[in-house]
C-alpha cells in the first residue's frame, strides 16, 4: 500500500496508466543518460525561483530586524525601554534609559528612569569599566541611584510580626557607591565598596502608614529628619564552581563586611557582617541538584545608637522565604535557610521543589534554628546563556500561596 | 522490499522490462543541463528551520523508501553532489591531509585586506582578500579555548572531503593583527545587525581578547570562498526548483541520508541547512550548481564558541519527547549525556567534549529532526558505514595532525575516540545488511568480501547460500542455472550462460545464526562482454529492520 501511495503522489502512477496512444511520442531512451536527461529536461520547463514561504519570510524578518535585543539591549542610538528593577511589591515598572558602550569600548555606561503602577519612582545611572564581558578580571563600577518608594510595606519589627498590622511608609534616598571587584585567577574574588546615602522616611501613600499601626517612636529612624550615611565595605568569595559542569559539589562563599556611619543626625552609626554560603550538591548526576544556602545577617550598632529600620534586613518575597510578601520581617539580624531540588528538564529549564525557612531577631542568642519561619512551593527557571534567568515561584505558607516572577538567581 | 527509487522512476518512464542501459553502471553524472543563468540566492530563517523540522517531517517521502542518486551498483554517482574519493579509490596519506586545499593559505608575511566584518556577538569573524586576490573567511577560535574550533574545523574538512563532499578549503594560519589592512567602507556589522564603518581602533578592540601566541600572532581558521558564486543555503527536502539537475527530493539522496552516520561519527550535530551552501559554478563552459556543506566548528568536541554542550549529540536542541521525560521523571530520568564520561578539563578544554563510550550511533543526535537522517536505511548506512571504514588508524592519525594541536596528548586523546567512534559507526552500518560487497570476476569465478569479517565485526564464520539464474536483460525473466549451495567461500564460479547475450545473476545470501537478517538477499548481475562479464548491477535486498527513527 505504501507503494501504490507513493506511486499515486510522485505522479508515477499516473504516468503509467496514461493510454499508450498518447504516451508513446517519444522513442525509448537507449542509455541511461538520455533517460535522465529527459527527466532534466522535463524539470527545466517548469522551473520556479527556489524561495522561502511566506510564512518562512515573517519568521525571518522577525529573526533578522532582532527586534528584542535592539529594542530592549542597544535602543535606538542607546536610548531604550525599560521593565523592571525596582524591588518586587513594587506593581509593574516601566521606564526608559540610555546605553553606551554595549560593544568594544573600554566603559559602559547607563542611565535609567522608572516609574511603578504603585506610583514609585527610580533613577539610576551606572559607569562599568571594563564593560561585563566574559573572562574579566577586574571592575570598576561607579553607581548614583535615586529611589522615591512611596508605599513600602511595614508589618513591625521582629520575628513575631502580625500579618495584620500591615502598614506602608515612604522612602526617598539618594545614594552614590563605588565598587571595585577583583579576581586574580581561580577560586576567590575580593570586593571593595564605598559610598554615601542620603535617606528620608515619611507617611506610607497606600493603606495605613505606620504611624496609623504602630507607635512611631518604637521605629527607629522613622520619625528622623532626612539624614546622610557614608558607608564602606568589603568582601571576600570564594567560588568553588567549575565552568565545565563536572559533577562535583560547587560552594560558593562569601563574607562581607558594611560600615555605616550617620554623619547627618549621628543617631545610626553600626556595622554590619553578613555571611552568605550556597553550595550545589549533585545526587548522582549532575541532572537533579541539591542547591542549599545558608545566609545570615548582623548588624551591629554602636553604643547608644540603633539600626535604622529602613536598612534592616528584612524576610520574605522572592529572594528568600517564599512563602510570604516582601519585607514580611524585619529586624538588625536574619538566619535564612533554603533548599531546592531542582532537575532538568531542557537545556534552558530546570524545575525545582524548594523550602525555605528564616527568621529575624534583634538578640544575638536567638541565633539559632528555633521559631523559623517556613514555606514551600515548586518553581520553574528559564535561564540562557551568558546571564538569563527568568524564575517563576509559587510558594506556599502559614500566610497562604503567594507566585512571584523574577529575574537573576535567588542562589 | 523496497525498491529503490531510481529503479522506481525506471519503471515509469520505460515501456517495460529492460533492466540495464549499455552505459549503466552510470559512475559520474554526465547528463547535467547547462543552468545559464544564476539561480537567485536563498537565505533561509535559521528559527523557521529549527522550529519546523522538530514539529513536522518535510520530507515527502515514506519513511522506509529507499534512496535515490544511486547507480545501478547501489553506489551514489559523482556529481554535483559527491565524488567517490577515498571510499572508491584509497587516498594518499598526502592526499587525506591535503584535502580539498588546491593552493597555500593566504600568506601571513603578506597583507590581508579586511572587507567585511562582524564585530561581536557569538562568533567575531572578518573576510578578508589575500594580495593575489583570494577571498577568505576569518574565523577565530572561543577567546578562553585555543585551538578548540580551528582545530575541528580543518580536522572535520579534510574526513568529509575525503568521504566525498564538496567542502571548502580551511586553512589553520597564524597571523599578526599587524597584517590585516582594512578596505575603506568596510562595514563592520554588530550582534544587534547594525552596521557601522569599520575603523582600525575598532578592529583591534575585536582582537583584543584573542589569545597571542608568543611572537603576538594569533591563530586564525582562513576559509576560502567556494568557486564560483555562491546562491546561498538548501533545505534537507525537496529539490531546488530553480535547478533542473537537482530531480531527486534531498531527503531521499543517498548521501545526505548517508551523511547521518557520517555526521555522528564526527559528531557533526550542526547539520542543519544553514550549514549548506549552494554555488553556481562553470566547468567546461557548463555551468551547474555545486553543492557544499560548510561549516565544521561544531564538530567533535566542540561548539564552535565554546566546547559542545553536554546535551548537544544526544538529543535535538529541543527535544520534546526528552523534555516530557524529564519533566515527569524529577529527575529520576537521567538523561544519557549526563551519564558521559568527558576527558579531563581544563587539561583537554581544546578538544572539547568528546567522547566514545556512550556514542551509539543510531541514537546520536544532530540539532534537529534533518528529513534526509530521519529516513536513512539500512543500505544507506551500509554505503555510509564501508566508506567511513577505509580511513586506518596511520590516516586518520595523519588527518589529526592537521588539526596543530599544541599538546601531543590533545591529539592522541582525539585521535583514539575517533577511532572508537568509527569502528561503532562501521559495525552499525555494515552488520545493519547483508554484509557483502566488493564484487568483482576473477579466474571464472565471482568473488566477494564480508565486510563484517574484514572488520572484525563479527566472531564466527559466515556461510553463503549462492544460486545462478541466467537473466533476460530486456523482459526481466530469470530462469534457474543451478540448484543453490552453501558453503564457507566467498566465491563462486560463473556457470555456462544459456547464450552468448544471456546476463547472468548471482543471488546471494549470508547465513549466520547472530544475524539473521543477513539472509536477505543480494543479487549480482553480470552483462557478457566479449568472453568475460562485466558486473552490471548489485541489488541489495532491504533487511526486516531497515530504518532507524530519529523519534
Amino acid at each position: 500500500m505504501k507503494l501504490i501511495r507513493w506511486l499515486a503522489g510522485s505522479g508515477i502512477l499516473a504516468a503509467l496508466v496514461v493510454p499508450p496512444a498518447l504516451e508513446a511520442q517519444e522513442p525509448e531512451a537507449e542509455t541511461r543518460e538520455e533517460l535522465l536527461l529527459r527527466k532534466r529536461r522535463e524539470k527545466a520547463e517548469s522551473l520556479a525561483p527556489y524561495e522561502i514561504t511566506k510564512a518562512e519570510a515573517r519568521v525571518k524578518g522577525i529573526e533578522d530586524a532582532r527586534f528584542p535585543q535592539k529594542i530592549f539591549q542597544k535602543g535606538w542610538r542607546g536610548f531604550r525601554p525599560v521593565i523592571g528593577g525596582m524591588p518586587s511589591g513594587s506593581g509593574t515598572v516601566l521606564g526608559g534609559g540610555y546605553i553606551r558602550g554595549l560593544e568594544n569600548e573600554y566603559f559602559q555606561f547607563q542611565a535609567n528612569g522608572r516609574w511603578s503602577t504603585k506610583g514609585y519612582t527610580m533613577a539610576d545611572a551606572e559607569f562599568v569599566v571594563p564593560p561585563p564581558q566574559i573572562g574579566r578580571r577586574i571592575e570598576l563600577k561607579l553607581r548614583g541611584e535615586y529611589r522615591d518608594f512611596t508605599s513600602l510595606r511595614f508589618y513591625g519589627l521582629g520575628n513575631d510580626s502580625s500579618k495584620e498590622n500591615e502598614s506602608t511608609y515612604l522612602l526617598n534616598d539618594r545614594s552614590f557607591t563605588g565598587y571595585f571587584w577583583l579576581n586574580p585567577r581561580g577560586l576567590f574574588s575580593l570586593g571593595a565598596m564605598g559610598g554615601w546615602e542620603s535617606t528620608l522616611t515619611d507617611t506610607g501613600e497606600d493603606d495605613e502608614s505606620i504611624e496609623d499601626v504602630f507607635d512611631p517612636a518604637g521605629v527607629p529612624g522613622f520619625q528622623d529628619p532626612r539624614t546622610e550615611f557614608a558607608f564602606t565595605g568589603g568582601w571576600v568569595e570564594f567560588d568553588l564552581r567549575d565552568k565545565w559542569d563536572e559533577p562535583g559539589v560547587w560552594i560558593i562563599a562569601r563574607v562581607t563586611s558594611t560600615r555605616y556611619e550617620d554623619t547627618g543626625i549621628s543617631l545610626h552609626d553600626f556595622t554590619r557582617l553578613v555571611g552568605d554560603v550556597k553550595a550545589y550538591v549533585p545526587l548522582g548526576y549532575r541532572n537533579r541538584v541539591l542547591a542549599l544556602r545558608l545566609r545570615t545577617s548582623h548588624s551591629l550598632p554602636d553604643d547608644g545608637k540603633e539600626v535604622p529600620f529602613y536598612l534592616m534586613e528584612t524576610l520574605g518575597g522572592a529572594k528568600d522565604v517564599r512563602g510570604f510578601r516582601e519585607y514580611r520581617f524585619r529586624d538588625t539580624r536574619n538566619l535564612l535557610v533554603s533548599a531546592e531540588y531542582r532537575w532538568e528538564v531542557w537545556n534552558y529549564t530546570d524545575f525545582t521543589f524548594f523550602f525555605d525557612a528564616g527568621k529575624v531577631f534583634n538578640d544575638a542568642s536567638d541565633f539559632n534554628f528555633d521559631k523559623m519561619h517556613t514555606g514551600y512551593g515548586f518553581g520553574v527557571r528559564v535561564h540562557a546563556p551568558p546571564n538569563f534567568l527568568l524564575r517563576f515561584d509559587l510558594a506556599n505558607s502559614t500566610e497562604g500561596l503567594r507566585f512571584h516572577v523574577s529575574g537573576g538567581p535567588t542562589f | 522490499m523496497n525498491l529503490p527509487l531510481s529503479l522506481l522512476l525506471l519503471i515509469a518512464i520505460q515501456p517495460e522490462g529492460r533492466k540495464f542501459y549499455p552505459d549503466d553502471p552510470v559512475l559520474v553524472d554526465g547528463a547535467v543541463l547547462d543552468v545559464p543563468e544564476k539561480p537567485a540566492e536563498l537565505e533561509l530563517s535559521d528559527l523557521y528551520d529549527r522550529f519546523s523540522a522538530i514539529f513536522e517531517d518535510l520530507g515527502k517521502s515514506s519513511i522506509g523508501t529507499e534512496a535515490g542518486s544511486v547507480n545501478t551498483l547501489d553506489e551514489v554517482v559523482d556529481g554535483d553532489w559527491f565524488v567517490n574519493r577515498h571510499g572508491a579509490k584509497r587516498m594518499s596519506i598526502e592526499d587525506l591531509t591535503r584535502g580539498p586545499n588546491r593552493g597555500e593559505p593566504p600568506n601571513p608575511e603578506e597583507t590581508w585586506t579586511v572587507f567585511r566584518s562582524k564585530s561581536q556577538g557569538i562568533t567575531p569573524g572578518f573576510e578578508i582578500r589575500d594580495e593575489s586576490g583570494d577571498r577568505y573567511v576569518i574565523k577565530l577560535d572561543p577567546v578562553e579555548v585555543p585551538e578548540l574550533a580551528s582545530a575541528a574545523e580543518v580536522i572535520a574538512t579534510k574526513i568529509f572531503y575525503a568521504l566525498g563532499f564538496h567542502v571548502p578549503e580551511n586553512y589553520i594560519v597564524r597571523v599578526h593583527p599587524d597584517r590585516f589592512a582594512i578596505e575603506p567602507g568596510t562595514q563592520s556589522e554588530d550582534r544587534y545587525g547594525d552596521k557601522t564603518e569599520l575603523n582600525r581602533w575598532r578592529f583591534n578592540r575585536t582582537l583584543r581578547r584573542i589569545p597571542r601566541l608568543a611572537d603576538g600572532r594569533i591563530r586564525v581558521t582562513a576559509s576560502k570562498y567556494v568557486d564560483g558564486i555562491p546562491i546561498g543555503h538548501r533545505r534537507y527536502y525537496e529539490t531546488r526548483s530553480d535547478d533542473p539537475n537537482d530531480v531527486i527530493p534531498h531527503e531521499d539522496r543517498r548521501e545526505q541520508r548517508g551523511l547521518r552516520l557520517f555526521a555522528a561519527w564526527l559528531n557533526h550535530d550542526d547539520t542543519r541547512a544553514q550549514n549548506t551552501l549552494d554555488s553556481w559554478v562553470e566547468d567546461n563552459g557548463k555551468h551547474f550548481v555545486r553543492h557544499y556543506l560548510i561549516d565544521f566548528g561544531s564538530t567533535f568536541g566542540s561548539g564552535s564558541v565554546d566546547m559542545q554542550l553536554p546535551h548537544l549529540s544526544f538529543h535535538y536542541w529541543l527535544d520534546l519527547a526528552q523534555v516530557k521525560k524529564n519533566a515527569g521523571g524529577f529527575g529520576f530520568h537521567v538523561p544519557e549525556y549526563r551519564k558521559a564520561d568527558w576527558p579531563e578539563f581544563p587539561e583537554y578544554e581544546s578538544v572539547g567534549r568528546w567522547e566514545s563510550e556512550l556514542f551509539d550511533p543510531v541514537k546520536w543526535r544532530n540539532d534537529y529532526p534533518n528529513p534526509a537522517f530521519v529516513r536513512m536505511t539500512a543500505r544507506d548506512a551500509f554505503w555510509a558505514a564501508k566508506i567511513l571504514m577505509k580511513f586506518t588508524r596511520e590516516e586518520l592519525a595523519a588527518i589529526v595532525e592537521t588539526g596543530e594541536y599544541s599538546d601531543p596528548e590533545d591529539a592522541r586523546y582525539f585521535l583514539e575516540v575517533l577511532l572508537a567512534r568509527q569502528l561503532k559507526c562501521g559495525r552499525f552500518g555494515i552488520n545493519a545488511v547483508n554484509p557483502l560487497d566488493e564484487f568483482r570476476i576473477r579466474e571464472g569465478a565471482l568473488e566477494f568480501q564480508n565486510l563484517s569479517e574484514r572488520y572484525g565485526f563479527v566472531e564466527t564464520p559466515t556461510r553463503y547460500e549462492i544460486q545462478w539464474f541466467a537473466f533476460d536483460n530486456e523482459t526481466g525473466a530469470r530462469r534457474e542455472l543451478s540448484p543453490a549451495t552453501t558453503g564457507p567461500e566467498t566465491r563462486s564460479s560463473l556457470p555456462r550462460a544459456p547464450g552468448p547475450e544471456s546476463f547472468l545473476l548471482a543471488e546471494i545470501r549470508s547465513i549466520h545464526a547472530d544475524y539473521p537478517h543477513w539472509s536477505a538477499s543480494i543479487r549480482v548481475y553480470l552483462r557478457p562482454r566479449g568472453a568475460g562479464y562485466d558486473i552490471v548491477g548489485v541489488e541489495r535486498e532491504s533487511p526486516e529492520i531497515a530504518t532507524f527513527p530519529m523519534n
